[in-house]
């Protein structure tokens, strides 16, 4: 205590030592604070300074920026993987391995779903036969689609590049020569060999995408998910180019792998085929009056297809699109009546 | 010799982890602490003196990362805190806290007969029977202080009980040296006056 006066300021009142003594002998001089209250307090001076618990201390470690990145990375990483565990995301791929997509999607549903032939044409075959020759089918189903493979053009021409203009007249109705249909095969070697000799080069094309829409997928260059939304959406969407839709490869594929097939009916959709390939255009659904259902062995149905005057009118099973391919009135009349029964 | 660390040291070990300082600091300041606030809220207030002396110290743990030196010293500062939290008290209570200049101006009259300072009292080392005259005047100048401003209380109790210098207590209750002196100057003249309108009754009793 102070018992002199202050040196700061002279002028200052002197402590008066009287109140001073008065003070030091007041009744409080002693007081002190509670122990309760001192113990708590100091508790809480103890508990403030004292290193919190390790979950705090790992969430204050984690807040920090470099293993808060390395952790959301983490996580990241785990979270890619897991949604890359079945394969990559379809919204992902590039163009190129879309434009393959369908046919690998293509090949497991001709292998486990086989489908018929049109239900006219093929003749009754038994079970076990039949799961013989579905199997066998199988087998030549992939080979096909093998070869095809090889003999399709480089993906950068169905990526992004417009084909060449040697390549579009070669896939134009009038430069396509179509082959006479092949011979019947012999009864003990089974349905006809998928040679790729023996089919012409863009039925050999055309095997090979057996998705409704594989030519207009490449020419618009659009991911295989997107192509049908544009071709509907579009101004141009009944527009295709020449040789590019091919709506009957699928139901051919899927014919060709269900069983045995006629050469009758064989004929008959070779014939189809190539007398509409390159002419196919969206359009309407097709329903109403006239409508043919075809279906194969196993009542499968293949797709729906009508006759016009001077059109022919398919709509894929499956697809809600339908197509139209403008053809001349005989070769009409000519594909109605050879159509087996 | 073992050199006793300072209050600034403390405080920083304190912050810097180590509860061991705190003690130290606590069991420096604890008694005079307590004291002053008790003696500012006077017995009107008195009950609320623990609440005030807890608030006081948490306001030191939550600080402790913050608190520096510069300026005032610990002891300054801890009674700062504590002087705040009093006059929060007696607002929230009703009672008007004058901290205005117009304070030192209030009406206050000491009770008693006598208005003059009294000047027959015993030099404060007296011997021991003067002890019950001291302890009376005690009592006695508690009583008094309860009748003076808070302002000027504030200023007498760190001035002469807690030993601050005036620039520091000035610092404390965050006012001018000026105005920190005048108001010393007033509260120790009322006291004067009430003690010695009371006293010499104390001391006649005594010599009787």
């Amino acid at each position: 205590m102070n018992d002199a006066s202050d040196p700061v300021d002279p002028g200052m009142p002197p402590p008066d030592a009287h109140l001073r003594a008065a003070l030091r002998h007041a009744p409080d001089r002693d007081l002190q604070p509670p122990r309760a209250l001192s113990a708590h307090i100091l508790a809480e001076a103890r508990r403030a300074v004292a290193p919190p618990p390790w979950p705090q201390r790992f969430w204050a470690w984690l807040a920090r920026p470099v293993p808060a990145g390395a952790f959301s990375s983490l996580l990241l990483a785990g979270f890619i993987g897991l949604m890359w565990r079945e394969g990559p995301p379809p919204e992902a791929v590039g163009p190129e391995t879309v434009a393959q997509a369908p046919q690998t999607a293509s090949v497991p549903q001709a292998l486990e779903e086989p489908q018929a032939t049109p239900a006219q044409s093929t003749p009754p075959v038994s079970s076990a036969n039949g799961q013989a020759a579905s199997r066998e089918q199988a087998a030549r189903a992939k080979e096909q689609v093998a070869k095809a493979r090889s003999a399709a053009p480089p993906p950068e021409l169905g990526a992004g590049e417009a084909p060449s203009a040697s390549a579009r007249e070669d896939r134009t109705p009038e430069s396509i020569v179509v082959p006479p249909p092949p011979p019947p095969p012999a009864p003990d070697q089974g349905p006809a060999a998928p040679e790729a000799g023996a089919t012409p080069p863009a039925m050999a094309t055309s095997r090979a995408e057996p998705s409704a829409t594989p030519a207009p997928l490449a020419r618009d260059d659009a991911p295989a998910g997107l192509a049908p939304r544009r071709l509907m959406g579009s101004a141009n969407a009944s527009r295709a180019p020449p040789g590019g839709p091919d709506p009957l490869a699928a139901s051919l594929a899927a014919w060709r792998s269900a069983g045995p097939e006629s050469a009758a009916s064989r004929r008959w959709w070779e014939d189809l085929r190539a007398r509409t390939l390159g002419r196919w255009r969206l359009a309407d659904p097709v329903d109403g009056v006239g409508v043919i259902l075809l279906t194969g062995p196993d009542g499968q149905p293949l797709g729906r297809l009508r006759w016009e005057p001077a059109a022919v009118r398919w709509q894929p099973t499956g697809d809600a699109r339908g197509w139209r391919a403008a053809l001349p009135a005989a070769d009409v009349e000519q594909l109605r009546e050879a159509l087996p029964r | 010799m073992h050199d006793e660390p300072t209050d600034d040291q403390l405080m920083r070990a304190f912050a810097g982890g180590d509860g061991a300082a705190f003690e130290r600091l606590y069991q420096r300041h604890a008694g005079p602490l307590y004291r002053f606030v008790r003696r500012l809220l006077g017995s009107t207030a008195a009950t609320r003196g623990d609440e005030v002396f807890q608030d006081t110290w948490a306001r030191v743990i939550g600080a402790r990362e913050r608190w520096s030196p510069q300026g005032a010293a610990f002891r300054t500062w801890l009674f700062t805190i504590a002087q705040r939290l009093v006059i929060d008290v007696q607002r929230r209570s009703g009672r008007e806290v004058a901290m205005e200049a117009d304070a030192d101006a209030d009406g206050w009259t000491p009770a008693g007969d006598g208005l003059q300072p009294w000047s027959g009292w015993p030099a404060p080392a007296d011997d021991p029977g003067d002890q019950a005259f001291w302890r009376a005047a005690g009592v006695r100048l508690l009583e008094c202080l309860d009748g003076l401003p808070p302002a000027q209380k504030a200023v007498f109790l760190l001035h002469h009980e807690d030993g601050l210098s005036l620039d520091d207590a000035a610092r404390a209750l965050q006012l001018g040296f000026e105005t920190a002196k005048s108001r010393l100057r007033y509260a120790m003249n009322k006291l004067r006056t009430c003690m010695g309108a009371y006293l010499p009754a104390v001391r006649e009793g005594r010599s009787a």
